[in-house]
């Protein structure tokens, strides 16, 4: 797939890195600039070092490598190269991959989503895990037998370290209401901090994580709806710990999902292993991505796919991918309208939504329209309340309607029917990105509903398309 | 089991938010719709159960929408191709109203009737407010859309609907090109509708109003410039004095006139044949403005000072002809300048030609004045006319500072005709472009000024030309180039000349 340059500027992390690429554009920077057929471009950038750094970049796609300390990713050498391949201006020489390419191509895991390509050392340690499949060590049964019993002792642990962890979070949750809720948020970062550190010391680390979240997701609101807000929030993590408690009752995909919740972590490699896991082929159009800083410093990744084949099983999937906020900036590397062919496993659920690329067919193609969705705004509002009545703490639901429209009520829009009968609240941005679809008649719209609002991520309209970034 | 009522509900929210210590949750009550041992129910139980019903509940029926008159504008949303190349050029920061790329992006959707894609318009704010006026009434409201309910004008409509029933309920930019055109044809109607509302506009706009009527001053515009004087805003004060400085006849005039008769040295020069020569005396310590070069200040400063007062008026005062007045102003870059500004100022084109052929290939620069004001010339054929007169590319021995090129496309508000355009392209100065080394700071300023200035049927000779430069160098000239070749492709608004 050819490099164009709007890619490239979707990749950058930031304006900045742009500019700083198009200075980098001069071929008497790049004593080596080729290619290879199999979609691989690679170049050696005059830094101010003695030795030049050392860029790789994937066409297909969009993986990259470089050699140098920069902490945004991509750097702009990576960006330089890119651009240099979409302009067609300087000639790429086509010859074979040297060895440091071929190391690269070698580290890469097949069908890697693509942010997780950035760090260098996740690769590597990838890279030593599948080493230790290819060649197993021979084991001693008895030790083997005592490091499963260790497991089992460690996971009993945990189990009673998580259970106790869930009994304080409900302590906390009842002396909050016996103060008030409505005295409990002016101090709700304090308070929630401190039994978001008990719920790590407890080991449910995706609990701490949602407490830890909660006071900026209040602030997020407007004033008004904190005290519902509050309700509802502490009402899911009651919910969770209650569910978790009573695991054993549960249907399998809903104990799979609670435990994830909590914090228990399914690997790729685990979850690819899993042959009862649900796996979908199909073609599959990128309609979402979010970008956001967790409270664990942490950049979360989330790549929203609609699904464009008319199989059964789910329409969307989000692939979720985490790097240290201290790397760096990182984009996405998927660009909303872009269609590939993969197969994506998901997560078990009740309602399947995260889910990994396991195998990717081809590059992503851009160009083609979002198919419009089954479901009016009336449809797609049911269907909100469907995914919650099957997983009830789920956060991010995928929203997709047809014939909708976008008004103005105060200052405030809703996505409406073209009656204006039934609506979503929809978020808004100090920019107005959402402003120019307000009087544009029916809308093909995709968003995620939080609760809250809705927040708009693609919509196809007579205009044409609207994107949100 | 049924589902926990509305009341109940309330009444258990109000208990958490409060405090159940102090208000005791009304759990049994509430919850003995769903739970039939109320007795095992306990407050958190009844939290998880209110929150749950919340989260249902949220898709109620949105409220009424607001209703508001929707803006009518007439104009085509620009092709789709046009669209990545626009944001390329004048996304984020760049797009400011001093930016040549964008004043041209602008002036082509002005002129070929066209508007930014309403899903651009956030993407484009910088260029959306400092062009909102050539854009169109969509995107004029949008720019807008935060202002005041008070500043905001009445109504958004095209500029060829504007007329005099209307005019004054118009954006603040096309009342001020509503009243330069009229001033061209109707003077003293356009300045009884000026004084007509003048009262009721802000100062800004008042100013403005007065720059328009700058045009065709004559003595009927006395009374009311000096009724000008006890106006409350000082820009006003001193912008109404200045003109009535520009009309034959009036002290102001007069002093004005004598002033610059008192700072000019007149002498004779010659052995054989004696002839007068003007030297204008400069003040020691000229400020300098960019984008003028400290040896153009005096130059500046005397198209500053003086222009406005009228050829035959200095002429007359100077006792001599216009043509000799001009010959013996020869060896004086300042007299010449201000020569040239007035000869634009009164389109006396033959001067403009005389003083550029003759004297100072460059007066150009200082034909074009400052700039900010209304449109100085009025219609496609005095740009003409203009350009045929103070432009002779092929005289040039290099090519001009971007600044001055910029300064050129923002007096004509348009490409150069194409005689004009062409001689420049087979220019020795367009030449040394491709021949001569540049820094990136000058070759890309100058290479999209070039771009902004050429006419449509000569940019693909253009692009052309530019193949031989870096093009990481010039991207913004060759984005802009694509981009009006996208939304111009076939213009009929060149004439030949």
């Amino acid at each position: 797939m050819a490099i164009e340059i709007e890619k490239v500027e979707a990749l950058a992390p930031d304006q900045a890195s742009l500019a700083a690429a198009a200075k980098l554009k001069k071929p008497n920077l790049w004593p080596l600039l080729a290619c290879d057929a199999a979609g691989l471009i690679w170049g050696e950038c005059q830094g101010s070092g003695a030795s030049p750094y050392r860029v790789i970049c994937s066409e297909a796609d969009f993986g990259y490598k470089c050699t140098c300390p920069s902490r945004k990713f991509p750097c702009k050498h990576t960006l330089a190269l890119m651009w240099m391949r979409a302009d067609g201006v300087l000639p790429f020489k086509t010859e074979a991959a040297p060895a440091w390419v071929g190391d690269w191509v070698a580290r890469r895991r097949p069908g890697a989503g693509p942010a997780r390509k950035v760090a260098a050392d996740t690769e590597v340690k990838a890279s030593a895990a599948r080493a230790a499949v290819v060649e197993p060590a021979a084991e001693d049964p008895k030790s083997a037998a005592a490091a499963a019993a260790q497991r089992e002792r460690n996971k009993a642990d945990r189990e009673a370290a998580i259970r106790s962890g869930l009994d304080e979070l409900d302590t906390w949750i009842a002396d909050a209401l016996q103060g008030g809720l409505a005295a409990f948020m002016p101090a709700a970062s304090e308070r929630c901090r401190k039994i978001a550190r008990r719920l790590v010391d407890a080991k449910a680390t995706g609990l701490a994580g949602l407490v830890e979240g909660l006071p900026a997701d209040l602030l997020a609101l407007p004033e008004s709806m904190r005290g519902d807000a509050l309700i509802e929030r502490l009402a899911t993590l009651y919910l969770i710990a209650c569910a978790y408690r009573n695991q054993d009752r549960l249907p399998g995909p809903v104990k799979a999902d609670v435990r994830q919740t909590v914090g228990w972590t399914v690997t790729r490699d685990a979850l690819l292993a899993d042959p009862d896991a649900l796996r979908v082929r199909d073609r599959w159009m990128v309609v979402g991505t979010v970008v956001d800083v967790q409270a664990d410093k942490l950049r979360r990744i989330e790549t929203w796919l609609s699904r464009l084949g008319e199989g059964t099983g789910p329409r969307f999937a989000v692939l979720l991918d985490f790097v240290p906020v201290s790397l760096g900036k990182t984009a996405n590397m998927y660009s909303i309208g872009e269609v590939l062919t993969a197969e994506l496993v998901y997560f078990n659920s009740p309602a399947p939504l995260r889910a990994v690329i396991a195998e990717q067919i081809g590059s992503a193609i851009a160009g083609e329209r979002w198919p419009r969705p089954t479901d009016g705004v009336l449809g797609a509002i049911a269907r909100l309340n469907d995914v919650l009545a099957l997983r009830p703490w789920a956060s991010d639901i995928p929203f997709a309607a047809h014939g909708a429209r976008i008004v103005a009520s105060g200052a405030s829009l809703w996505l409406t029917d073209a009656r204006g009968m039934a609506g979503l609240p929809v978020r808004v941005d100090e920019d107005d990105v959402v402003l120019p679809l307000v009087e544009v008649d029916d809308i093909d719209a995709f968003g995620t509903w939080d609760g809250h609002f809705l927040s708009l991520a693609l919509c196809e309209t007579p205009l044409g398309r609207w994107i949100a970034s | 089991m049924t589902s926990i009522d509305d009341a109940a509900a309330e009444a258990l929210k109000r208990s958490f938010l409060l405090g159940t210590t102090r208000n005791p949750a009304p759990i049994g009550a509430a919850l003995k719709a769903v739970i039939s041992e109320q007795g095992s129910a306990t407050e958190l139980a009844a939290l998880a159960l209110i929150g749950q019903r919340m989260r249902f509940l949220r898709h109620d029926a949105p409220p009424a929408p607001n209703t508001r008159s929707p803006i009518d504008d007439p104009r085509k949303i620009v092709p789709d191709a046009a669209r990545p190349l626009m944001r390329r050029l004048v996304a984020a920061q760049d797009g400011s109203a001093s930016d040549v790329a964008a004043l041209a992006l602008a002036d082509a959707c002005n002129r070929l009737r066209l508007r930014p894609h309403p899903f651009d318009l956030p993407r484009l704010a910088t260029f959306i407010r400092a062009h909102g006026d050539s854009l169109g009434a969509d995107a004029a409201a949008w720019a807008e859309r935060n202002d005041d309910h008070e500043k905001r004008p009445r109504h958004y409509f095209d500029a060829d609907t504007i007329d005099a029933g209307n005019w004054t309920t118009a954006r603040p930019a096309a009342r001020v090109e509503f009243i330069a055109a009229m001033r061209g044809c109707e003077p003293d109607r356009a300045r009884e509708l000026v004084e007509a509302s003048f009262a009721e506009d802000a100062a800004p706009i008042r100013a403005r109003l007065l720059d328009a009527l700058g045009r065709g001053l004559s003595h009927a515009d006395i009374p009311f410039l000096e009724s000008l004087a006890k106006d409350r805003a000082p820009t006003v004060r001193e912008r109404a004095q200045q003109l009535l400085k520009f009309i034959p006849g009036t002290a102001a005039a007069e002093g004005h006139i004598r002033d610059l008769v008192a700072r000019t040295r007149i002498a004779t020069a010659g052995v054989l044949r004696r002839r007068a020569t003007l030297t204008l005396e400069l003040p020691a310590n000229l400020p300098v403005v960019p984008p003028a070069l400290p040896t153009e200040a005096g130059r500046r400063w005397a198209v500053n000072e003086y222009a406005g007062v009228g050829l035959d008026a200095m002429a007359a005062a100077f006792g001599l002809p216009v043509v000799d007045m001009i010959a013996a102003a020869a060896e004086d870059a300042p007299l010449l300048a201000l020569f040239a500004r007035q000869a634009s100022i009164e389109s006396r084109f033959d001067v403009l030609a005389a003083i550029v052929r003759e004297h100072a290939i460059d007066a150009w620069i200082d034909a074009v004045g400052s700039e900010g004001g209304a449109r100085e010339l009025p219609d496609d054929t005095t740009i003409e006319q203009w350009c045929a007169a103070a432009l002779a590319p092929g005289l040039w021995p290099a090519p001009p500072p971007p600044a001055h090129l910029n300064r050129l496309y923002v007096f004509l508000r348009r490409p150069l005709p194409l005689a004009q355009a062409r001689e420049l392209l087979g220019s020795r100065a367009f030449a040394t472009i491709a021949n001569a080394a540049w820094s990136a700071e000058i070759l890309g300023p100058l290479c999209l000024a070039i771009a902004a200035l050429t006419p449509h049927s000569l940019r693909s000779e253009l692009r052309r030309a530019f193949t031989a430069l870096p093009a990481n160098e010039i991207s913004r000239a060759l984005v802009l180039l694509d981009c009006l070749a996208f939304l111009d492709p076939a213009s009929d608004q060149e004439c030949a000349p």
